[in-house]
């Protein structure tokens, strides 16, 4: 496979037999998540299991949910597992249950997974059916639309479950962040964490032209702390850019020797997919750590359906 | 078009540019200094960038060509249109061309078009903060000179609140201006400031440079002695630099910078192996109870988790003592000892060194690690663990007595393990670390850093109650102000810090020059009021109200009260050293931004001192927006207060200076309806947003018996930004109800403006002290 992204009109350009897959998405009030459910040029997959936040109730999702319902339902129907947002191990025990054994191909809509929840599902998904082929679609934003009350509020920052590497007994506390629009988050990260040493990725290229820079403009008071050569970019797109990065860093960086490494996922959803692959591939390397937003209500909610991709899943051979 | 008119066009505000420019320069003068002084700043903080685009290699060499930046300024005033709005990028590299040769950046190879990108960054950040800065030039001059010219002064008026307006726009938009991002880039590391070391974090794993900068408390044999100890106090008191002192390393060299060459561990005469582990937010949930893990699973697991934890860090710390020949560690007692230990793992295990040893640690973390995993992912199908267990009942104190029997070095010595942040434990697993003090091992001791109400068990996992001082001997950090050692200790750290960095004058003191009295306001007008009030101007009488007369004859709304001068800085530290830092860290920066040579002993202007304290009250009060799940509600509560806070002090005859918050009923903090404001204000006290003047104490108090805390302040630091007087003088009395309608969301803005109203004018005296009348 291609370890670049490959843009598509329909899926079926990118998957002609999704007839025959299952695919994974999560409901969510932003209308991308059915980007990928919409086209589908009629096509339905064999199987569609659909996340379902059941903790924050959501009139928008709720509309969401019977279109893809609507969309994917067939001879089958849709099987529905419900989450959490406050509670990311909630449901992933029924994930698990119904991917138990799957084969072939796992077609794994990530557009409007919690970022917490989509490390869990990713991990629950290849041990339960190992020898499924799992490939990531994305639908990107069309715009975000900014929260009108100001900076957001931060839930208490924890490792996401499973994802907690052992502490070792280093000197350091290197906190890698991937920088996405909310900088207040990152700050309030950093300074729960207060690491010894802080290691910036940006997003570059970002998803469009007019988004360049953007992200590092809205995290300038936490890049004003950092040496100049702590900040590191990725394209913001391709979840190899993003092993490939945190592959050399634990390799050339010398962090693997002198550091216990925090990995904060604010970034771009392919971003967490690259990173879930490393840790995949690097158990011992580092911790996930995520702080949710207070009110998601209030969050940078993405607006519209923009460019829609098969996004390349990294595996350790291809990112050496 | 004036320089003022120009940088207020640029800055988008072309509508009021000319009468304000004109009348500016007509009765406050010319503003090329101040405008001089914003752009030296601006280069200064974008140096660190520029020094990457440059051959340079001392980011000195990055600096102001004053020659031609006096020249730019001369065309400002000689060109009718020379600026435009600089909305768009090619706005903005236009404006940046008249500036090129104002900026030296030796060796670029930037082209035109990157020079000016760079160049217009400067360039904006020296308008905002040049517009920022310009009301309070209104001001001083409107107060100086004009106060007696009724139309001179009238117009000033408008002119400043005009001003005022546009510069809280180009505050809010401004990143450049933001507190958190000055107190960020005081931070890099060469600028070489004595001060930019403020967290033990930030000593990264310099114990050298700890043990030479670290000054010790009064408390500190105690620290050394053999209790299992909790070192209590808010963030940034200095609790994890102490523990960091303790730990084998750093004693070791503490103890070598008292002699006169580098000592062996036996040489020192330590009784303690000091083992410090830093215990980091977020990672213990793993261990936390959840849908899939039972509480008595996750206590079991956590014990050995955290068994095999602690003797990891030791083993480093042992091999790094070894290899810096501060012990002799002989490979017989490495194997004897590693024997040992691998056999209270599992009695079938078996390691010859410390290495071997260390695998059979990483084999048991993964085991307990990969149970956890399966149970969550919901692939273990609840099946029992089925690796081995150790306990904490035994497990450490068997294992510290292997090595101490083993190691020569270690014979008769206790190991020290030196928690950091311990209130980022789940109650569960304080209780697990309970169990090892309750025992009080004689191998080992725990020195436990944790902040106020951090402790959230208070027993052992037999059920049993942790007693004081049987099982812990608890230290308050927390300083007073007030107190002449806190002012001694804080003089005696920054005589350290820089005499390390080769300054000229070693007395912080004398190098914070003090504004004026009264500023904003003036002598003469503190005066009058008193005078006028009460017949006489006493001493008894400024003591009483000057502060408060500061606040109410300011001729500066924005910043009503200047900040300056060691004093100044004790009082807004509210007693917490890392404040007290942070507040010179970013004075010391402005100041060499600014082309103050503090180096070989000038002295730091009180403007400059008195900026970094409003930028630093600032982040302050953005940090604590930014605390975990409280974090804005916490925010609303202290800007609520600080309102009725204000009122008093601008209005309230009697006792104005009243930031103190006493409960008239704490005992209905324990009702049910009271839950959110308990929650707030333990909170608020553990992060040392709301201070108790009494005893707090690290535990959470659970007890009926427990006597909770009446009366609660504000942490002074966040007096400037809230423009309130950093003093708690007298008391603002508050219900249980009146605190719980504040902080709902449904009830806040009725009670908030009830209570501003009551507190406004309420006649009584609520203080200490003898009152007086105020107008």
């Amino acid at each position: 496979m291609s370890d670049s992204p490959m843009e598509f009109g329909s899926v079926t350009d990118v998957l002609p037999d999704i007839c025959d897959h299952t695919l994974v998405l999560c409901a969510s009030p932003e209308e991308r998540c059915l980007g990928v459910v919409d086209s589908l040029g009629g096509a339905r997959p064999r199987r569609t299991v659909l996340l379902e936040i059941v903790d924050e109730p959501n009139s928008a999702r709720v509309q969401n949910i019977e279109r893809i319902v609507t969309n994917c339902g067939g001879v089958r129907q849709v099987e529905r597992v419900r989450i959490q947002h406050k509670d990311p191990v909630f449901g992933i025990d029924a994930l698990s249950d119904a991917l138990e054994g799957e084969g072939g191909v796992i077609a794994c809509d990530i557009s409007t997974f919690p970022r917490n929840t989509l490390l869990l599902s990713l991990r629950a998904t290849q041990r339960a059916a190992p020898d499924a082929k799992v490939t990531i679609l994305y639908s990107e934003p069309s715009t975000y639309s900014s929260p009108t009350s100001g900076p957001l509020g931060m839930r208490g920052v924890a490792a996401v479950p499973s994802f907690a590497a052992p502490y070792q007994a280093r000197d350091d506390l290197v906190l890698i962040v991937f920088l996405g629009y909310e900088g207040e988050r990152a700050l309030g990260l950093w300074q729960a964490i207060e690491p010894n040493r802080t290691i910036a990725v940006a997003p570059r290229p970002a998803y469009r032209d007019e988004m360049a820079g953007e992200a590092e403009r809205k995290n300038s008071a936490l890049l004003a702390a950092l040496a100049e050569d702590d900040l590191f970019v990725v394209d913001a797109r391709n979840p190899v850019s993003t092993y490939r990065l945190l592959k050399s860093l634990w390799t050339d960086d010398a962090l693997a020797r002198d550091a216990n490494v925090f990995i904060a996922p604010l970034g771009t959803k392919p971003e967490v997919v690259g990173m879930y692959s490393f840790c995949r591939d690097h158990e011992d390397a580092a911790t996930i750590v995520y702080a949710g937003v207070i009110d998601h209500d209030q969050t940078y909610l993405s607006r519209g359906v923009g460019r829609k991709w098969l996004l390349p899943f990294p595996e350790r051979s291809d990112c050496g | 078009m004036p320089l003022v008119g120009s940088i207020l066009t640029a800055l988008g505000f072309a509508a009021d540019s000319i009468a304000i420019a004109q009348a500016v320069r007509a009765h406050v003068g010319p503003q090329e200094d101040l405008f001089s002084t914003c752009f030296r700043l601006a280069v200064h903080r974008h140096r660190t960038h520029l020094l990457r685009l440059s051959d340079a290699t001392n980011v000195d060499d990055i600096r102001v060509d004053e020659q031609a930046l006096e020249r730019v300024l001369s065309e400002f005033a000689s060109h009718s249109d020379f600026c435009d709005a600089v909305t768009s990028s090619s706005a903005r590299r236009d404006l940046a061309k008249h500036f090129r040769l104002a900026v030296i950046i030796p060796g670029h190879s930037l082209t035109d078009r990157q020079l000016d990108d760079e160049i217009s960054r400067i360039v904006i950040s020296a308008f905002e903060d040049f517009i920022t800065r310009l009301p309070v030039e209104v001001s001083s001059t409107f107060h100086a000179r004009d106060r007696d010219n009724a139309i001179i002064a009238g117009q000033l008026s408008d002119i400043r609140s005009q001003l005022l307006d546009i510069a809280k726009v180009v505050s809010s938009r401004s990143q450049y201006l933001d507190g958190t991002q000055i107190q960020n880039e005081s931070f890099q590391e060469h600028f070489h400031n004595p001060f930019r070391i403020v967290k033990a974090e930030e000593l990264d794993r310099d114990s050298d440079l700890l043990a030479r900068l670290f000054d010790e408390p009064a408390l500190y044999r105690q620290v050394q002695g053999p209790s299992n100890l909790v070192l209590e106090g808010g963030r940034g008191c200095g609790k994890s630099t102490i523990l960091r002192s303790l730990s084998v390393r750093a004693a070791v060299q503490l103890a070598s910078l008292r002699g006169t060459r580098k000592l062996t561990f036996r040489e020192t005469g330590l009784q303690y192996f000091g083992v410090y582990v830093k215990l980091p937010r977020g990672l213990f949930n793993e261990w936390s109870p959840d849908v899939k893990l039972t509480l008595d699973a996750a206590r079991t697991l956590f014990q050995h988790s955290f068994n095999m934890m602690l003797l990891k860090f030791f083993i480093k710390e042992l091999v790094h003592a070894r290899d810096t020949d501060l012990i002799t560690l002989t490979s017989q007692a490495e194997s004897v000892a590693s024997g040992e230990v691998a056999g209270l793992i599992s009695p079938e295990d078996k390691a010859a060194s410390l290495s071997e040893l260390s695998k059979l640690i990483a084999r048991e973390e993964r085991s307990v690690r990969n149970y956890i995993g399966s149970l969550r992912l919901g692939d273990g199908k609840q099946r029992a663990y089925e690796g081995e267990f150790t306990s904490v009942h035994d497990f450490l104190d068997q294992a510290m007595d292997a090595f101490r029997n083993a190691v020569e070095d270690l014979r008769g010595k206790r190991v020290f393990f030196l928690l950091d942040e311990y209130e980022n434990l789940a109650d569960f697993q304080q209780t697990v670390v309970n169990t090892i003090a309750k025992l009080r091992p004689h191998s080992l001791s725990l020195k436990i850093a944790a902040r106020p109400m951090g402790i959230k068990s208070r027993t052992d996992l037999n059920g049993e109650e942790i007693q004081q001082p049987r099982d812990y001997e608890v230290l308050p950090l927390d300083y007073d102000v007030n107190d002449r050692h806190y002012r001694e200790l804080l003089l005696s750290i920054a005589r350290k810090r820089l005499r390390t960095g080769g300054f000229g004058s070693t007395h912080l003191d004398a190098l914070l020059a003090e504004a004026p009295p009264f500023h904003t306001a003036t002598r003469e007008a503190v005066d009058d009021a008193l005078a006028a009030m009460f017949g006489d101007v006493t001493d008894e009488r400024h003591h009483q109200f000057d502060e408060t007369l500061i606040f109410r004859l300011a001729t500066s709304p924005r910043r009503p009260r200047t900040y300056a001068g060691f004093h100044d800085f004790v009082a807004l530290s509210s007693g917490i050293i890392s404040t007290f830092l942070e507040l010179c860290r970013v004075t010391f920066y402005l100041a060499e931004g600014e082309g103050v040579d503090v180096r070989n002993g000038s002295r730091i202007p009180w403007p400059v001192q008195n900026e970094a304290a409003y930028r630093v009250s600032k982040a302050a009060i953005d940090y604590v927006h930014r605390i975990e799940n409280d974090g804005p509600r916490l925010t609303r509560l202290v800007r609520d207060l600080a309102d009725i806070f204000r009122a008093r002090l601008l209005h309230h005859s009697s006792a104005p200076e009243a930031a103190r918050v006493t409960i008239a009923d704490p005992e209905k903090l324990d009702d049910e309806e009271s839950e959110v404001l308990q929650s707030l204000i333990e909170e608020g006290v553990r992060w040392t947003v709301l201070h108790s003047p009494g005893p707090v104490g690290s535990y959470l108090p659970k007890h009926l018996t427990d006597v909770r805390s009446s009366e609660f302040y504000l942490n002074r630091i966040f007096a400037p930004a809230l423009r309130i007087s950093h003093k708690p003088r007298w008391r603002t009395t508050f219900t249980t109800h009146q605190l719980r309608a504040l902080v709902a969301d449904d009830t806040r803005k009725s009670t908030l403006s009830r209570l501003v109203r009551k507190h406004r004018s309420t006649d009584e005296d609520e203080g200490d002290d003898e009152g007086g009348k105020l107008f």
